[in-house]
């Protein structure tokens, strides 16, 4: 009941299609249980895969495809008319219905036999702290948790508020803040060109990273408050030092989900060489499209598909120029310029990501090493130099906090917790603190609230 | 469980005194006090001899620098008649015995309410100094933000909690210096009266209700042995060619009515005065005095006042 009373906080009416996602699933679960005939069970499959995608596609895709159509007809001098839909796009739609196509897809290979409780069944599918934004829960993690008995635990409710902490000064301190010089710059692109472009870039790779990993944390926190545990959603992806890595770190729970309900299911690579390349393109283009209807989400996809496959293409000669200039002798320099590098062709498919419209994402890519020199100051891209050393400090604490993180293999909760009690509580004060007094409370949504 | 609950209570508490220590801090800083413009209520006199309330028209028209009396003007922009009532209550122990209080009427006084578009741009002004009883349509996020919690949206301004406050922030006069060209003046006057005339049309149905919030001020005014002048400022002909003549005999018969039952209480008309009227250069727009107009206007009132 809570769940679905904070679902309809937002708008009471669009509860309906949760229920409707909810019953459909429930019963095309109970009824692949109650039968061993793959074709039966097939077709209740494609019942409730058909019924989410359906939802999926008209209130977030209809439009797009209507548009995109028309220009192409038009083009082509075919008259082409369908009326566009005006209806808001349901807040979380993207994650609770692929939530509960990977739990339909499950009992249906048998991973895990169908849940009989409508109310257990009610929660997994609209918990609310991983409703609107993830991650995107497996069943066979989820479900079996609320059938256990939860009593307090000290560690897990401490655990939780320090992570929803840690969300929060991630989200307001960091994200919100630079999200201020990235809208200055990426909503008039064509007024900037040089360091203002490169800079806005580098910042919203940082904006989405804290937006998006900040609401994790705190939905992950919320949940462990409770006693519950929900799947790791981001791990330090700015230290990946390939793109395939990057997306072992980030997003696990979407990136994961396509794994193993597309990229498997199409062979993955086990297949020919140009086979497998497809499935990769295949599923960064869906990835893209999935991240939002807008042919920028497609080309961003298009991006990563491309650096996959351009890593397969070029991964013996990588590996010869790195024996030829000597890097495999110098493993820590290494590890350094992949990080580098990747962090950089990251930030270049950003550019598409954030970028108002396709036409804005070519002028910036264009446009951002001319004039270097030239461009507006700093403090004249909507943050004034006091906000700019807070953005980069705190920036530079949290890169800190991941590089020991990353070289201790530990959380920072871990380390910290063996650390006497007046370092702990400074650095839980620290935190609130920098929260309550630096943090930009004005009205800057989740990112990932929009898909 | 008990140890979680003592130990938040704990934290919380320590939390609250430090947020409260760097909250009262800022809260003492010119930066916060100029926020919206109203830092000159930290700074009211005691012993006034004369003040005025009103709207901008009114905090451009009274000039008390350089009088050799305690002056002080409570007016600000688009300041309906409640906030005048509620800062006269406010201030009434700053008034000397003997004193007066100007209560300025314009066009718009009667009729300036809350539902007006632009209530809430000019509410948030009120929280640092009245309470939340006598705010209209309070928002507690406003409260926060203007009174209680102000640090939290401070963002850079914080450092001023902290470190020695920059002069640029130091309390400044908000009188004007100088005119425009006679086409601007008369361009701005279709505007501004415009959405003058669109809030006397709002603000009909309420005007009962304001008429008596002024009755009250000046009941409460003579309660307190301090002397209640109405007046109405002047204007140039640019700004009163737009309101008709009936509607200037409506207003005319308004005050007459209100001040029916106060026969010894002057008002003072200076809207179509030749004075000002026909001399553009003491206003900087078509219905305020800039700073030599409200020096002279000033001067006029006090001698026929006194």
């Amino acid at each position: 009941m809570a769940s679905y009373y904070f679902y309809m906080a937002w708008k009471p009416a669009y509860i309906i299609l949760i229920i409707i996602s909810t019953l459909i699933d429930y019963f095309a679960g109970i009824m692949m249980g109650r039968t061993d005939d793959k074709k039966k069970r097939k077709k209740y499959l494609i019942l409730s895969l058909v019924s989410n995608l359906s939802l999926l596609f008209l209130f977030k895709y209809f439009n797009f495809f209507n548009d995109s159509a028309k220009t192409v007809l038009e083009y082509l001098n075919i008259p082409f008319y369908l009326p566009q839909f005006r209806l808001l796009l349901p807040m979380g739609i993207s994650f609770y219905t692929f939530q509960t196509m990977s739990y339909s897809i499950d009992v249906y290979k048998g991973v895990i036999k169908p849940e009989k409780h409508l109310g257990i069944f009610s929660l997994y599918v609209t918990f609310f702290p991983q409703l609107v934004a993830g991650p995107i829960e497996r069943s066979e993690n989820l479900l079996p948790q609320f059938r256990e008995k939860h009593d307090f635990d000290y560690d897990l409710a401490t655990n939780g508020l320090k992570l929803i902490a840690w969300g929060l000064f991630k989200k307001v301190v960091i994200a919100d803040r630079v999200a201020i010089l990235v809208n200055t710059v990426y909503n008039n692109v064509h007024d900037y060109t040089g360091f203002p472009l490169i800079l806005a870039t580098i910042l919203f790779a940082f904006q989405i990273y804290c937006d998006f990993s900040g609401y994790s944390d705190i939905a992950i926190g919320s949940a462990q408050f409770m006693g519950y545990r929900l799947m790791e959603n981001f791990r330090r992806p700015y230290f990946a030092k390939s793109i395939s890595e990057f997306w072992r770190r980030w997003h696990i729970s979407l990136s994961t989900w396509f794994k193993d309900y597309i990229y498997i299911p199409l062979g993955g690579n086990r297949v020919s060489k140009w086979k497998w390349q497809l499935n990769l393109a295949t599923v960064f283009l869906i990835s893209g499209l999935w991240h939002g209807a807008n042919w920028t989400f497609v080309v961003w996809g298009a991006i990563h598909g491309f650096y996959q496959i351009f890593s397969i293409w070029t991964s013996s000669i990588r590996k010869r120029i790195v024996k030829l200039i000597g890097l495999d002798k110098t493993p820590t320099l290494h590890s350094i310029l992949q990080i580098i590098l990747t962090f950089t062709l990251v930030c270049f498919g950003w550019i598409f990501f954030r970028a108002n419209n396709i036409s804005d994402a070519i002028y910036v890519v264009k446009n951002m090493f001319t004039n270097i020199g030239n461009g507006v100051p700093i403090d004249q891209l909507g943050l004034d130099s006091f906000q700019l050393k807070v953005a980069f400090l705190s920036i530079g604490v949290m890169e800190l906090v991941h590089l020991i993180q990353e070289y201790k293999k530990k959380t920072i909760r871990e380390i910290i917790s063996t650390k006497p009690i007046w370092i702990r509580w400074s650095l839980y004060y620290i935190l609130v603190l920098c929260i309550i007094l630096l943090g930009t409370f004005g009205s800057q949504e989740f990112i990932y609230f929009q898909f | 469980m008990f140890r979680f609950i003592k130990k938040t209570i704990v934290f919380l508490l320590i939390l609250s005194l430090m947020v409260g220590y760097v909250n009262a801090r800022y809260k003492e800083t010119n930066i916060y006090k100029s926020i919206n413009g109203t830092d000159k209520f930290y700074y009211v006199p005691q012993n006034i001899d004369i003040a005025n309330l009103g709207t901008s028209h009114a905090q451009y028209a009274f000039v008390y620098e350089d009088l050799d009396l305690v002056g002080f003007n409570f007016a600000l922009p688009a300041q309906r008649v409640f906030y005048d009532e509620k800062l006269f209550e406010k201030y009434i122990e700053n008034f000397k015995e003997g004193s007066t209080v100007i209560i300025p009427i314009s066009y718009i006084s009667f009729y300036l309410g809350y539902d007006n578009e632009n209530f809430e741009d000019f509410n948030k002004m009120y929280y640092p100094f009245l309470s939340l009883k006598d705010i209209k349509k309070p928002k507690l996020s406003e409260y926060l933000k203007y009174k209680a919690l102000p640090v939290v949206t401070a963002e850079s301004n914080i450092k001023y909690a902290f470190i020695k406050e920059e002069k640029a922030h130091e309390p400044k006069s908000v009188y004007k210096t100088s005119t425009i060209p006679i086409d601007k003046m008369k361009e701005e006057s279709n505007d501004t009266a415009g959405r003058h005339l669109e809030f006397i049309e709002e603000g009909r149905k309420d005007k009962d209700k304001f008429v008596a919030i002024v009755d009250n001020i000046i009941a409460t005014a003579i309660e307190h042995n301090i002397r209640p002048v109405i007046t109405t400022t002047p204007f140039t002909k640019y700004y009163n060619e737009h309101f008709s003549e009936d509607f200037y005999k409506e207003f005319q018969d308004t005050i007459d009515g209100l001040l029916e039952k106060y026969p010894d209480i002057q008002y003072l008309d200076y809207s179509h005065d030749p004075r000002f009227e026909n001399n553009e250069e003491l206003f900087f727009d078509s219905s305020h005095l800039n700073i030599e107009g409200g020096k002279l206007f000033t001067k006029i009132i006090l001698e026929e006042i006194r």
